[in-house]
Order: structure tokens, then sequence, then C-alpha cells
């Protein structure tokens, strides 16, 4: 083992540590109550891991489908490190909800209204497809028709996944910044763009250095580009638009300001423009940590807090109720260390694939 | 000490009463519920467990007395219900409060058994003993000092009746104090110079019902303690029609509630109320009527020497006297009664002396209080204040200011409430319907009259006949508390030995907590029967636990306290204490100590145990069917409130009438006219304490607790999770701060901050706000331990219990009590309290 | 459908907010009566299935007199919507009820409520409260029932927070009757999302009259 895959070794393991502590000490509820900010980092956790499955997954699939000699070469590699993203992915599901025994009721339940029962379905159609094809890929190759109709029916499943978790958002009549927003399409750019940025990691960590990483570095440029106008157009709609303009007075200028634009606009948007060409590795990982604050900060915690100072009814349990540990402690908590950790889990995967390969014995 | 004895027993022998006494009977804890078995067991619902029953009580958490039923089973109470008395019921209700009695059972602050002290006086150390032996002690301690050496504190509890009765009618104690001096003092002086009497809020009827508007100042008829059938007419009356105007130093849900409201600094009331009354005077806004027929606003007056012209027996009305006024009719100088039309204003020469009209002096005397001066004091604009007073006059006699319940606030209480009946009285609102109604109560015949137990009586003078000879006017002679604290700290008119504490929290309660330590302390005797740890039983040498109210059944009916229709209430005992609990109630301490001390009686004292007998013999004492009221637990004995100016026939004033200028008071203080003094015959401005002392530095402020909805004066309900959950909820759970003070002081809400007074210092949690007046700090009452906040060690039989008050909640609230000194009382009032009247330094601990 | 659907009034005018709502449906929902002792979560008035709002006069509805923040019972709830598993549902006689059983705690519900309705207690408690299964349970988005555990057969029930109201001024009955004693004066609360709640307000009455 070389230096380098050591030092990447030792820092999955520390943060595969770090998710298995985060999620013990969430489920031992020290994360506090949950009525003013019922969802926390471990929801952005995985929908930033099922993000950016689907993400890996959509701009693979797509050039397979075009047929991109190239990405069909790499087409095994990326199908494992999308495969990697969804397992942190649907265990901080399993243990964000807090009655994972019940989880047999969304299927034999199901409320066809509710857009988190559809993402159960589309996580189960998603997962498998995914899986399918990458048993394909390990076992007979990417190029023959059924992996192609694999690709295709997948892909469908990880659209519609990720535009369905941002239908969750845009679902609820009482978060003014999330109703009617345009979550559903953002969502589906963050995940192309998210998908490049750990597309250029993967195929770094694989030592891979053709061409196919500046094809990504470029795709990086243009969702950035993509995820920015919808960004900024969501912001002007919720100014426009009674409750929720608090939200956008909130991200442009209030608390949370300093992570939307440092942490997202330059860290995650303009750095990566820039660099993307020259320095692609860099310019994943800044967009990717860029990414993951915004959707962290900006969009899932801005709207829920901004409601506690406008819907009169969270006014007075924000202001008369345990108290709410703001956005310090939204930020510094269990579930952050969770979905942190969540990374571990892949990267361990990635470096060791081979390993876990043949362990399986799917060296085909 | 002897206990008198009389041939009572005979009598008794001779009633076929001792026939019915259970040979030995044991009443310990195990009551029989008072109703025949089945007649009140709760109907259950089809699927209900088997065993509920529901038990009639009345709650006992303010003294109002609120009809109520329990559900209990098992062991838990199920459901706390407002027992409704039907047709009646527009004049009754019960608040949130007793509805935390399932919590109070087991509050870690409970006394669960007799406690003799362990070391120093005020250590908190005490040790399990038997109740024989508590029994035993307490009888020889009687036996030991004489009656006079004794002073008998009792207020709360369905027993406090019983408790003074025997103890000054059969123990002898001359010295049987009730709570007032800190609670309604000032309203029963002002009644004095208005009515003739001293008169307690219970004797005025506010007809929200009817009323058309109503001005409140110092009264919070919505969270204030004794309350509920008052908050259910307001209520009613808002539904009806009843604007509101109040005068706070806070908002609060009578200030959402009201129509308009302004914050005002502390107790300059007056200054706004004085302002009205200028206004009504001024623009001959009062009922010239009413004037004439029910009071004494046309009595001429000699302007030299303020005596009435003429005073002569009425021939008309027995025991009462007339007075001379001036004529309209033919411009002749006569008497009252036989004047066609006595003028209300003006002056006439009698053999060259000025006489003018009572009213015509009124005026005058109030003529420089105008609106822009209380403007200046209150910073309530003059035209709203004048408008106010328009707007009284407009609804008139519907109209009134509120005549308030607690009066022992600031120096310039009783001032406020004497001017705040002359208002009402310019309304023609005393008396009228939708004005200020006169209750009636009924007299329900005590146990012991009942029984038969009698005894010589009190056996000595009362110490406030000492005062009273040394300055000290208008004493309540039931209510002399802080008198009884100097009179041992003093010790004057002579040594006291002995205090007996029942259900009153006097370190708590009397201004001067630390001046009531003191006194505590120089006695050889302190004795406290009570439910739960207190300020003032950490200081006891013998703890005598009681059952909460719902926890045994009353050896007395009751009736609610402040209403017009005397109701009768049944108290039975809904739930047992909890196992292991060894608490007896009063009635069983007396019948004990009445075994004990009086033996040759003993058959009579065991019948304090048979309360249904004696239930009976009082409600057929007022003529009311027993059967019915046992079965529904009330009863309402009248229709409404006496709706007359004099009460139905006359007052208790030297004329009979309502006096705008009191006869009496004339004659013993003209001396005093036109100082600012509870003694001036006339309205006069007298400033709250803490006014003149200089205007308020940066760190100071006026220390102010009020009546919470969840709270109640000192009692366990304060200790409670329930009741710390509301204040925080209203973000009570702490001293209130205004923002811009807290500011300037470098405070945070949350912080913990020092409040120094001239008696004391209390550290507290900051809460800031915008929502109470600049000059003061707020917090409920009794919310804070104090001094008293150390720990308490128990040793018990099961073994040893540590615990403080407020143990599972805070206690950093406030009690001014703490920060006060009781020299500070007001001697000219009855020796009362002025517990918000003081300045106290903050600073950020 | 077809059966009749329960409703609530609450009187504003009537409501002087002395807490005995609050408390009584602590006690029948949210404490613990158990083994002699008491237990009482933390912040028991904020997890009551009821309790007055005073920041109400920002809906520009109430005057500056509280609403009640509880569980509206909407005809239509977000909260039902949002419901993967159907947990959340509407019963027979039109409460917005919880099964425990079928609750994944994912707590879209929670942040589907427009009312504030919905809190959750994350730290354990022992034992159940006086309405069993429907009271109070750790770890569960808690809400109002109407005290449905209350009805026996088939007949209309009285919920704890009316019973224990003695200033009358919350009714508790089936819709027709409860609409007709709102005479008309009633308010429904954030009415114009489409949530059609089953709890009507008769707001205070404020200056001459």
């Amino acid at each position: 083992m070389g230096l380098g895959r050591l030092a990447t070794t030792i820092t999955g393991i520390i943060l595969a540590f770090l998710f298995i502590v985060g999620i013990t000490l969430y489920r031992a509820g020290e994360g506090g109550e949950q009525a003013l900010i019922p969802w926390g980092m471990m929801v952005v956790g995985y929908v930033f891991f099922a993000l950016a499955s689907g993400g890996v997954f959509d701009s693979m699939a797509i050039r397979l489908l075009r047929g991109d000699e190239e990405t069909e070469a790499h087409t095994g590699l990326l199908a494992w490190s999308s495969l990697a993203l969804l397992v942190p992915g649907i265990i901080l599901v399993l243990s964000d909800v807090l009655h994972p025994t019940a989880a047999p009721y969304f299927y034999l339940s199901l409320n066809p209204e509710s857009r988190i029962a559809w993402n159960a379905i589309l996580y189960l159609l998603y997962g498998g497809g995914l899986l399918a094809f990458t048993l394909l890929v390990h076992l007979r190759g990417a190029s023959g028709p059924l992996a192609r109709r694999i690709a295709a029916l997948t892909l469908a499943f990880s659209l519609l996944l990720e535009a369905n978790l941002g239908m969750a958002y845009a679902v609820n009549v009482a978060v003014p910044a999330w109703y009617a927003s345009m979550a559903p399409i953002l969502f589906v750019a963050l995940g192309f763009a998210i998908g490049s940025g750990f597309t250029i990691l993967t195929l770094r960590l694989a030592g891979v250095t053709t061409p196919l990483l500046r094809d990504y570095a470029e795709e990086l440029r243009y969702t950035l580009l993509a995820v920015a106008f919808i960004a900024g157009w969501s912001l002007v709609g919720m100014a426009a638009w009674g409750d929720a303009k608090a939200t956008a007075v909130e991200v442009v200028a209030g608390r949370v300001a300093p992570v939307f634009w440092l942490g997202f606009a330059v860290t995650g948007v303009l750095v990566p423009l820039v660099i993307a060409s020259s320095r692609p590795i860099a310019a994943g990982l800044l967009a990717i940590i860029g990414l993951a604050l915004y959707l962290a900060v900006p969009f899932n915690y801005a709207p829920q807090a901004t409601r506690l100072e406008v819907n009169p009814f969270y006014m007075l349990l924000a202001h008369a109720g345990p108290a709410e540990a703001g956005l310090w402690g939204y930020v510094v908590s269990p579930e952050t260390l969770a979905f942190i950790g969540g990374l571990g889990v892949w990267l361990l995967l990635v470096v060791h694939r081979s390993r876990v390969l043949d362990v399986l014995g799917l060296r085909g | 000490m002897k206990i008198s004895r009389r041939d009572f027993l005979k009598a008794a022998i001779a009633s076929g009463l001792v026939a019915t006494v259970p040979g030995g009977a044991l009443h310990t804890l195990i009551e029989k519920p008072a109703h025949k078995p089945g007649q009140a067991t709760y109907r259950l619902q089809q699927g209900e467990r088997a065993g509920a029953r529901l038990y009639r009580s009345a709650c006992f958490i303010c003294g109002q007395k609120c009809p109520i039923k329990v559900k209990v089973d098992g062991g838990r109470i199920l459901t706390v219900i407002y027992n409704t008395d039907g047709a009646n019921d527009s004049q009754y209700a019960c608040c949130g409060r007793p509805h935390t009695i399932f919590e109070a059972r087991t509050l870690k602050e409970r006394i669960r058994a007799p406690l003799a002290r362990e070391g120093e006086r005020g250590s908190g150390s005490f040790r399990e003993i038997s109740w024989s032996e508590a029994l035993d002690t307490l009888a020889s301690w009687l036996r030991e000092v004489e009656p006079g050496e004794v002073i008998v504190f009792s207020h709360q509890g369905c027993e406090s009746g019983i408790v003074k009765e025997f103890f000054k009618n059969i123990v002898g104690v001359p010295n049987v104090t009730k709570h007032c001096d800190t609670c309604h003092t000032a309203i029963d002086y002002a009644s004095w110079w208005v009515f003739g009497k001293l008169i307690g809020p219970s004797g005025f009827r506010p007809d929200y019902e009817n009323a058309r508007l109503v001005v409140f100042m110092g009264r919070n008829p919505v969270e204030g303690i004794v309350a509920a059938p008052w908050t259910k007419m307001f209520a009613e009356g808002r539904k009806r029609g009843m604007r509101i105007i109040a005068f706070d130093v806070r908002r609060s849900r009578l200030t959402a509630l009201a129509d308009k409201y302004y914050l005002i600094p502390p107790g300059t009331d007056l200054a706004a109320a004085l302002a009205i009354l200028h206004v009504i005077l001024r623009d001959g806004l009062y009922d010239e009527d009413y004037l004439r027929r029910y009071t004494n606003a046309p009595m001429l007056v000699y302007t030299d020497t303020l005596e009435p012209v003429g005073l002569a027996d009425n021939p008309k009305v027995e025991g009462k006297k007339t007075y001379k006024v001036l004529d309209e009719a033919d411009g002749a100088v006569k008497w009252k009664t036989e004047a066609t039309r006595p003028a209300l204003l003006g002056e006439v020469n009698i053999g060259g002396r000025t006489a003018k009209t009572a009213l015509q002096l009124l005026k005058e005397a109030v003529s420089s209080y105008t609106p822009g001066w209380a403007e200046e004091v209150t910073g309530v604009p003059a035209e709203e204040l004048e408008w106010v007073a328009r707007s009284l006059a407009y609804e008139a006699p519907r109209a009134f200011i509120d005549p308030g319940y607690k009066g022992t606030r600031y120096k310039s209480e009783g001032m406020l409430f004497r001017v705040i009946h002359l208002v009402n009285v310019m309304l023609g609102a005393v008396g009228a319907r939708g004005g200020v109604a006169w209750n009636k109560k009924p007299k329900i015949k005590s146990p012991f009259k009942i029984l038969g137990i009698e005894g010589l009586g009190p056996q000595g003078e009362p110490l406030y006949k000492y005062w009273e000879e040394h300055g000290v006017a208008f004493v309540n002679h039931k209510c002399y508390s802080m008198l009884a604290i100097r009179s041992i700290l003093e010790e004057k008119p002579r040594r006291y030995r002995m205090a007996i504490i029942f259900n009153q929290n006097l370190v708590a309660h009397v201004q001067g907590s630390s001046d009531v330590i003191r006194a505590l302390k120089k006695l050889d005797y302190v004795v406290v029967m009570d439910t739960v740890f207190n300020e003032t039983a950490v200081y006891a040498d013998l703890i005598l636990p009681l059952p909460m109210f719902f926890e045994t059944s009353s050896p007395t009916l009751f009736t609610p306290s402040k209403t017009g229709t005397g109701q009768l209430v049944v108290v039975e005992k809904a739930i047992d204490p909890p196992p292991g609990y060894d608490v007896r109630p009063a009635w069983w301490i007396i019948k004990e100590l009445g075994k004990r001390l009086d033996p040759g009686n003993s058959a009579l004292y065991e019948m304090l145990g048979e309360h249904e007998y004696i239930w009976r013999k009082q409600a057929e004492d007022l003529g009311i069917d027993p059967e019915g009221l046992l079965e529904r637990g009330v009863a309402t004995l009248y229709k409404s409130p006496i709706y007359h100016p004099l009460k139905g026939k006359s007052l208790y004033t030297v004329t009979g009438e309502i006096e705008v200028l009191n006869v009496e008071g004339l004659s013993r203080y003209r001396g005093e006219a036109g100082k600012p003094s509870s003694f001036n015959p006339f309205p006069a401005w007298i400033p709250p304490a803490w006014m003149s002392q200089g205007p308020l530095g940066d760190d100071e402020a006026v220390a102010v607790d009020i009546c919470h909805r969840m709270t109640a004066t000192n009692m366990w309900i304060r200790y409670t999770r329930l009741t710390h959950s509301t204040l925080k909820w209203d973000r009570m759970d702490g001293v209130l701060i205004h923002r811009g003070k807290a500011e300037k002081l470098g405070i945070r809400d949350g912080d913990t901050i020092v409040l120094e007074g001239p008696g004391g210092s209390l550290e507290a949690k900051a809460r800031v706000t915008e929502d109470i007046h600049p000059t003061v700090v707020l917090a409920p009452h009794a919310t804070n331990p104090g001094p008293a906040g150390g720990w308490i060690k128990v040793r018990y039989r099961s073994g040893e219990e540590r615990l403080r008050l407020f143990h599972r909640t805070s206690g950093a609230g406030l009690n001014t009590n703490m920060l006060h000194r009781l020299g500070d009382m007001v001697m000219e009032e009855g020796g009362r309290a002025i517990q918000n009247d003081v300045r106290v330094r903050i600073r950020r601990r | 459908m077809g059966r009749r659907r329960v409703m609530m009034l609450i009187d504003m005018n009537s409501c002087v907010g002395c807490m005995a709502c609050v408390v009584a449906c602590i006690r029948e929902n949210i404490a613990r009566q158990q083994g002699g002792g008491v237990e009482i979560p933390e912040d028991a008035v904020y997890h009551a299935r009821t309790k007055p709002e005073y920041a109400g006069m920002e809906l520009g509805l109430t005057g500056d007199t509280p609403i009640f923040i509880q569980c509206q019972h909407c005809d239509n709830p977000p909260c039902e919507m949002v419901c993967p598993t159907g947990a959340t549902y509407v019963d027979e006689d039109g409460v917005v009820a919880l099964d425990h059983d079928k609750c994944v705690g994912c707590r879209a519900c929670i942040a589907a409520c427009p009312y504030g309705a919905r809190t959750i207690y994350r730290r354990p408690l022992t034992g159940e409260p006086l309405s069993g299964e429907e009271g109070f349970q750790p770890g569960y988005p808690d809400k109002c029932t109407f005290c449905r555990h209350r009805k026996r057969g088939d007949g209309l029930w009285t919920p704890a927070c009316v019973e224990a109201c003695a200033f009358g001024a919350r009714l508790f009955g089936y819709e027709e009757e409860v609409l007709e004693a709102s005479e008309g004066r009633a308010v429904r609360l954030l009415e114009a999302l489409g949530t059609e709640p089953k709890i009507l307000y008769v707001l205070p009455v404020k200056g001459r009259r």
C-alpha cells in the first residue's frame, strides 16, 4: 500500500468512525428537540448522498448511452462509486428516522400523496437498478444492450428520486421558503454538480488521468452555473413572496449570509468555475464542500429558522419553548458528525474497491 | 394553661348528641367519605374502569374556595371539574390552579410526618417523631406558657376558622391574627372613610356582568387570587359589552383584554384617580340626585373649624345623625330631613362664619389635581385622563373604578381606594346595578357551637390595644400580623414566648423577612402546621404536617369568599395522602389537642370527626335542605347581591349615609387637612414611598411582585413543575427587567442578577422585556426562597431526605418582603404593609 | 364517510387564560401518575396539546388576545398529506390521529404543520399517561387528539380541556351543532392555506359595542 493510499485509508477509517459515533449519539437523543427545526443535518446528509450518488450515476449513464467509449472503460469504477455514495445515504435515512423498525410501513401502508413515501420507493428502485447495473458491469462489462437498458431505467429512477427529494421540501405549505419552490429542479442540478465533483475525485483516487477528468471538470462548470442560476432564481422568487421574503433576507444578509456568500457563492461556485480547467481536483473538492454547505444552511436551515420569526405559532414556540440551539447548535451536532463521517464509508469503499470485489467474488 | 369548662357535656348528652359518638372512633387517615356509599359515585361510561369516583370538594389554593369535583381512581386523580350550580353558575367558576393538585401530592417539599427540630433553630435539620409525641409536646408547651404569651397566626386552608376559634375561645389566646395587614388593609381603611366601617374587598361586588365600563387600578381580576367568580363575571361582562380601561405597571392578560391601557410608574394610580375625581367635580359630571339622596355631599361645614354647621339625631333613622344643608328651594339653612332640595355646591354666611357644602370643599380640595398635574406624575396624557373621566360619567352608573382586592403595596394605596370609592360615589355607581354592589354573606355556625364546645374566651388583652394607644389607627382587629411581629421584637406590651403558625408563611408573607426571622428566633417555641416546607417552617421547633385540602374532608361548610350570593360548599376527602405520608388534618389535631388539654370533654372533641353531622346542622341553621346540599355539594342562598347605595338600610357612618366628607374623620383629624397624610379628611396626593426618596438612579428600580395566574400567596403551587413551566412559557421564570435598564447595566436575558434592598438582597434570573414600566423590576410573589434557600435535612424513620425549596424548579424570582424592612409599614392605616414600595439596586452577579 | 364529524369552538371572549385547559391536558395526556409519584416532562406547557399563544396579534386576527396553539384537526391536513406511512390519518369522527405503530419518525408532519401543533420530546419517560396509548410518547410527534380515547361506543365525548373550562369558553360537538352555536361569528386560522380546520375561534370584541 502506497503512502497516499495509506493516508486515504486512515482518513476513511477516522471518518467512518465519526459516522458511527455521530449516529450513536443522535440515536441516544443527543440532538435536542426537533419540533422547531425538525429536519437537521442527518436529513441534509441523506439528501446530499442521494444527490451525489445519483449525480455520479446520471452523467456516467448519459455518456454511456451516448456511446462514449472512455466512459465505458470506467463504468465499473463510477457505478461502484455511485453505489458507495448511496450506502451512507441509506444508512443515514434509516438512522435519522426515529423508529426505523416501522420502515416496512413505507411499503405496506404507503401514502401515495406523500413525497417521502415516493422517496422510499424511488430509493428502492434506484438502489436496486444501481446495484443490478454495478453487478452486471463487474460480471459482464458495460457494453451489452442489457447494461444499457438497465442504465436507462436506473437513470430515470435517479432523476425522479432527485426531483422527488426536492418535492418533499417543496410541498410544505407551512415553510414559506420551500413551498412551491424550485427545489425539484434545483436538486437535479445539484445532483449533476455534486456528482461531477465526486466523479472527478473518484477518477483521481483510482489514478485515472485521461481526458475524461477534463470533461468532468467542464461538466462541473456548467452544472455549477445551472445551480447558481436556479439558487439565485429561487432567492428572487422568495424575496417576492410574503413570508418567504424573510428567508431570502436571512440568506443574503442575515446570520447565514456568510455561509451563502463565502461557503456557497465563492467556495462552491466562483472558485471552482475559475480553476476547474487548471485544477479540476481542487475545483471538485471545493464544489462538493460549497454545495454541501449550501444544502445544509441556506437551503435546509434558513427556511426552518426564519419560520420561527414569521409564523406567529412558531414565533411563540421558539420564544417560550425549550431553548432553540440556533445555527451554531444546528451545525455543531452529532448529526453533522454522521454526515461528514458518511464520506469515510464512500472513501473506504472506493479506495479498497478491488479488495471488496475480491471478497464478494465479483472480479469479472 | 387551664381550659375553662362549662357543663356543656351534660347538655350534649341531654340532646342525644353523644349517643352518636362512635366508641373510641379511630379517626386517622381513613376518613369515610361523608356521603352514603354510591351516592356520588361517578356514572361510569361504558368501558370505563370501575371504581372511578367523583368527590365534591373546594379549592383552597387561594382564599376563594371555589367548588370543585375531583374524580379519583386507584390512587390517581383523573379529573378536576368545576362543581357547577346550574342556574347560579354565572357568578362562579374555578381557574387553572386546582388542576395542579395531581402534582401537589408528591411534591418533594411535602412534609411527610411530624418533625422536631435538631440543632440550631433555622439550621433546617429535623427528625421524625410520632404524632403522640408531637401532640404531647405541643400540649405541654401550651400548659407551660400563659395564653397571653402565645400568638397564633392563621391564614389559609379549610380549617383556619376552627384553628382560630379553638385557640382564641377555648385555649384562651388573646392574640389570634390573620394576614390582611399584608393583603387588603388599605381597602378596609378606605371604606371606613366613605362607608363608616372597615370593609374588606369581600364586602363589595363589582357588578361586571351589568357594567358598561370598568377602570382597573391595582387590580387584575383575570390573574389575581380570590378571583375566579369575578373572572367569570368579568368574562360575562366583556361578552355583554363591558369596556375596560386598565392602569398597570405591566402588560398582562388584563391589558390584553382591555380596550385601552396605560403603563404607569408603581403606586401612581392615585394621581390618575385624583385627576379623574377632579374632572368629575370640575365639570359637574356627578349624579346630583344620587348625591343628594344617599350621601352627605350637601352637608354644610364651617370653613374655619371644619365642623358641620349642625349635627342632630335623625328623626327618620334611628341612631343616625342629620345635618344642616342649604335648601335651594327657599335659600334657607335647615336640617337635611326638612329640606326640599339641598344644595350640593355653594357657600353661605352663618353668623359671620363661612360654611360650604361638603361637595364644595371636596371640589376645592382636588382643584389642584388637574389632569395636567397627573400627566407629570403618571405619564398618561392629560387629555386621555379627561377622556377616562368623561367616559366613566357617560356610562354612569354602570361604570366604576374597580374597588380592588389587594391594598398593601404602596404608601399611597389607602388614599387611592378612598378616592376610588369617592369617584364611584360621584358616578352614583355604589349600590347600582352595573356598579359596585354590596355582597351578602351567610354566617355559618361554627362546629364548636354546633357541638357545644365552649371556652372562656381570650385570656387577656390583645396586643393591638397597646399599639392603638401608641398611634396606630384603623387596626383591623382580626389582622395584625405585622404588629404582632413588632410586639415580639420589641417585647411590647410584653414578652412573647410562643408562636403557632397555621398555614401562614410569615417569613415570606410579611414585609421585612429578616425581621420576622429575628422575631421567630426570639421565641421559646415555634410551632408550624403546614403541608409543605416553606421559608417559615425552616425556623420551627415542631412541625405538624397537614394533608392537602383534597386529602381531608372539612368539619365545616364553606362559602366561596367573594361573591354576593352566599354559595355553600361541601368539602369531601377525595383521595388519601400518598402511602407512607403520616399527615393529619387540623380538625384531627384540634380534636387530639382538645382531648389532652380538656380531657373531661373528650367525647365532644371526638365529634369533630363527624363531619356530615356538622354539615347537616349548619345547613339546617341556614334554612337549607341538607339532602340537596349533600347531593350536589353546592347550594346557593341568595338570588343577587344587594343593589342599594346604603346596603338596603343605612350605612355605618355617623349620618348613615355615604359620607363624601367623613363626619367622624373631620372631628378626629381636622388638623391634618392639607397634608399628604392618611389622616387628611380630604382626598390628597400621597406619593409612594419610593418616589419621596428622589429620582431613581440608573441601577435602581421599584421591586414589584404580582400574582400570576398559576401562583398563589406562598402556597405549594409555586413549587410545582406545572407552575414553573407556565412561568417559563410566559417568560416569567425570573425577574422582569426593562430592556432599557438592562442595557444600561449590561444585563442580558438569563443573567443572574442581585437585587439589594434596605432589608436584604436576593439573587435572581433576569428576564429582559419591554412589557413593564421602566421603573420596576417585577416577578410573581414568593418565587424566591431567599435566605431559606439552603438544604433541609430530615431524618425520617424511612431514611434521611435532603431537599431544598423549589427543589424541582428554580426559585429564581422575587419576594419583595425579603428586600424590605418591617419598620416601613404604614402605622396610620392599621400597621399595614407597603410590600411593593421598595427601591432596590440591581447589578449583574 | 357519512359519519358525524366533530368540531370545537373556542370563544375568546370567555377565555381569560387561566390555564385550566392546559393543565388538564397535561394531566390527561402528558404527565404520568404512577407508583405514588408524578412524572412531568420538562417544559410541560410547551408540550401540552393546547396552550395559549400570545403572539396572536401577529395574525392580524385576534387583536392582542391569544389564540391557542393546538392541532386544528384540519379537514385537509398538511401533516396527513406528507406522512409516508399513513401513520397520521383522519379518523371516522374527523379527528386527525396518529397511529404510533406506523410512525417511522421522519418528522415531515412537524415541518408540514402551519399551526405549530406538533411537538416532540426526545428524553426518556416511564409509564404512560391517563390517556394510555393515545398519550404523549417520547420520540413521537405529539399532538391533540380531541381526547378521543374518552370515546365510548358511538357517542360524543368530552375532551379534557372542554371539561376543565369553568368559563364555558370551549364547546365540543358535532359539526352542525358547533357551526350553529358559532352564530357566524367564528373564524378559522390561516384559512387561506386551504387546510379547513375543525377548530373555530370567536374573536374577542373590543372597543365600543
